[in-house]
């Protein structure tokens, strides 16, 4: 089967800015992937992309492996960062609109719409305005009109943003139900605990360039490993004097290691021992918030390093 | 024509034409024209509600008379509207006349008159000198008795005058292929009022496209619709949904002014049957123009609503296009008075012009068919030109956020591909 959405070697350049560069994502069919990145890294492009609302300069966008298109675009219901309703539309009528523009038949969309607005718990404004809810109730219209035409792709952007605690969960209990229906789910977010909740591979960009990308667990065994959290008693300076450890955080109750590498974790506690009363080891599985930061920091630095460097060395 | 293009059609022909403002436009516009007609009329004939006195000093010895005859014909809630008091020339003429003019100023006169002893100068002092009503009516009397007393005072024998100094008028007809018609500027005031009842109905609907396409950009609903049509046909969706809305409004408009002169072709009522005629194929070419006027502005008005970035940039991004509308709302009378000389022809031709002043001509004449046809055949080219440039400002614009686009930013929109 192919892949849900591929990119191969995008790239867009809004005059001087280059929004994305030789972006690759292979997004397989009925994941739940999460394009993460800093705000103006270069997220939204790429979903307008793929949504064929913008052309990429260069490179390929596949959809199911045809090449991104008017037809395409049918197949994936897109709801943008930037939420935008008609205001002075009855939200059912708005529901059936855009429910017909994605070629759903009248009478059906509206039977849809209606379904849509009570599993929401939007039914009691069937025939208000739009421009009469609150900002929670239009992020979930707009999240029912994303979800009219049934469509095999989602790409949400920032999906929770704006919804108190009660909502948000109620619309992850959706997506967790339409994960289970084998949608291909893009998650496009800057809160990662969302992210880290839901996705089963993430791609981090920064400046229009990948970062990380692949399977979430095997992302964080490779950052992970190589920090120690230990809760001792006895002689703290036995800690700095343990074989292949590079620094040492003493808090406390406790302390964190930063290992040389993952493989020196059996060797520090086989040293520590004898020497102090081990109360609790464990190796810390780093928090996607920590990948996120650390990533994005050492490419910034990089990037920074790169941009001091004459134009005639690339 | 995709089926998308029909929903987006549907959706602002619907939106528009339930909302409780287009109801109520469309009835309180003719009530709107009809009052302010009826307003004009009554502003140019409020000068004759009231009495007129009038102090006159004639040095001549001669005019009173007369002139007290002549201007005491004039009725005016069956009595004379015209008060005239002689002011005797022999005691002293200068104190006479501050005499008068104090008389003016506290009101006992609302007018006085100075006719000099060899009748070469009139002077007319009020307190009030622009009511063109009394002022023409005492222009007439007083030249009339003054070209008596001179013919008189040339020999002429008196029995005689009455004849000769009989006033002539001009009677205005309005040649047409059914006959000739009396017209007392009936078909002046029909040109215009079907002139500007264009250009409004064009300049509404044309904001509006401007407004909806603006609040799809400032409201970003634009990047949820393109997410499942194509700009052009969002654009395209906009322009003919809110132009359909726009010609019904037009229709019903147009259908009053029609049932009005058709009434007054079948009724008894004399001031009705001076209605000017205005025949099928007229009322069908004032559609027409509509139509592609509408097209024609609608689009530049998208283009303008695409590069809106907030409220403030509305009047200023809409100034250009609305100036050249009113352009041609002020180059009527230069057509109405001549509506088939060169200039009037060559400005009718202008595609930016014609809705309007092609109306004009329309009505007030009758223009060769070449002519009519050349113009919408002019129309329907601009139109494919504007319709494709204004796609490539739309279709960037729409999805902009940020300050407004400088012209030479548009000029690079333009060219691109």
């Amino acid at each position: 089967m192919p892949n849900a959405i591929q990119l191969h070697q995008v790239s867009k350049a809004y005059g001087d800015t280059q929004a994305v560069n030789n972006l690759d994502l292979n997004i397989a069919a009925g994941s739940v992937y999460g394009l993460l990145g800093p705000n103006g890294s270069g997220k939204t492009t790429t979903l307008r992309m793929i949504m064929n609302i913008l052309m990429p300069d260069h490179g390929e966008i596949q959809i199911f492996g045809r090449p991104a298109g008017r037809k395409e675009q049918d197949q994936i219901g897109y709801l943008p960062e930037e939420r935008g309703l008609y205001s002075k539309m009855k939200i059912l009528d708005q529901l059936t609109y855009f429910g017909e523009l994605k070629n759903v038949p009248r009478a059906e969309a509206r039977r849809r719409g209606q379904y849509w607005l009570q599993r929401l718990e939007l039914s009691d404004w069937v025939d208000k305005k739009v421009i009469e809810l609150s900002k929670g109730m239009q992020q979930k219209l707009q999240f029912a009109v994303t979800l009219l035409a049934d469509p095999p792709i989602l790409i949400l952007d920032e999906l929770t943003s704006g919804l108190d605690p009660v909502n948000a969960s109620l619309v992850r209990e959706v997506l967790l139900e339409l994960r289970g229906q084998g949608k291909t789910i893009l998650f496009s977010t800057h809160r990662l605990e969302d992210a880290e909740r839901l996705c089963d591979s993430i791609c981090l960009i920064a400046r229009g360039r990948k970062l990380l990308d692949g399977d979430l667990q095997q992302i964080r065994a490779g950052f992970g490993k190589q920090t120690v959290r230990i809760e001792f008693t006895g002689e703290a300076q036995w800690l700095h004097q343990a074989p292949g450890v590079r620094k040492t955080d003493l808090f406390d109750s406790y302390a964190e290691l930063q290992l040389q590498s993952a493989d020196a974790a059996p060797e520090v506690v086989r040293f520590l021992a004898p020497r102090v009363n081990i109360r609790k080891f464990e190796i810390l599985v780093p928090s996607l918030d920590e990948i996120f930061l650390t990533t994005v920091a050492a490419a910034q630095t990089s990037a920074a390093r790169s941009e001091q460097e004459p134009a005639y060395v690339h | 024509m995709s089926i998308k293009l029909w929903i987006v059609i549907r959706r602002e022909y619907l939106q528009r034409v339930r909302s409780k403002g287009f109801l109520v436009f469309t009835l309180l516009f003719p009530l709107l024209v009809a009052g302010y007609i009826a307003f004009v009329i009554g502003l140019s004939h409020s000068g004759s509600r009231q009495q007129y006195r009038l102090a006159v000093l004639d040095e001549s010895g001669h005019i009173f008379a007369p002139l007290a005859a002549r201007l005491g014909k004039i009725q005016f809630h069956q009595q004379a509207q015209f008060l005239l008091t002689s002011i005797p020339a022999a005691a002293g003429n200068h104190a006479a006349l501050a005499r008068m003019k104090a008389g003016v100023l506290h009101k006992h006169f609302d007018g006085a008159l100075v006719l000099s002893p060899g009748l070469h100068q009139v002077r007319y002092y009020a307190r009030d000198v622009t009511n063109f009503y009394v002022l023409g009516k005492l222009q007439t009397a007083v030249r009339a008795a003054i070209q008596r007393q001179r013919l008189l005072a040339a020999g002429l024998p008196a029995n005689k005058l009455a004849r000769l100094l009989q006033p002539v008028s001009l009677k205005q007809y309005k040649v047409t292929r059914s006959g000739a018609k009396a017209d007392q500027g009936q078909t002046f005031a029909l040109a215009y009022v079907l002139s500007v009842l264009l250009y409004v109905a064009i300049i509404m609907y044309g904001v509006s496209v401007m407004r909806g396409v603006a609040e799809e950009k400032t409201g970003r609903i634009a990047e949820v619709v393109l997410a499942a049509v194509d700009p052009f046909t969002l654009m395209l969706g906009k322009i003919i949904g809110l132009g359909g809305a726009g010609l019904t409004q037009f229709a019903i408009w147009l259908g009053c002014v029609g049932l009005v002169i058709g009434y007054g072709m079948i009724s008894s009522n004399a001031a009705l049957q001076h209605l000017p005629h205005l025949s099928p194929a007229v009322f069908l070419l004032l559609i027409v123009y509509f139509i592609l006027g509408f097209l024609l502005y609608a689009t530049l008005y998208a283009a303008a609503g695409a590069i809106i970035s907030n409220e403030q940039d509305m009047q200023q991004t809409q100034m250009p296009i609305t100036l050249i509308q009113v352009l041609s709302i002020i180059l009527i009378p230069a057509v109405l008075t001549s509506p088939a000389s060169l200039k009037a022809v060559l400005l009718s031709e202008i595609p930016f012009f014609s809705p309007v002043l092609m109306v004009t001509r329309l009505t007030a004449g009758h223009p060769p068919f070449w002519q009519i046809g050349l113009s919408l055949a002019i129309m329907l080219a601009s139109i494919v030109v504007i319709i494709r440039l204004a796609a490539k400002i739309y279709r960037i614009g729409i999805l902009m956020t940020g300050k407004r686009p400088t012209l030479p930013e548009l000029m690079r929109w333009l060219k691109a591909a």
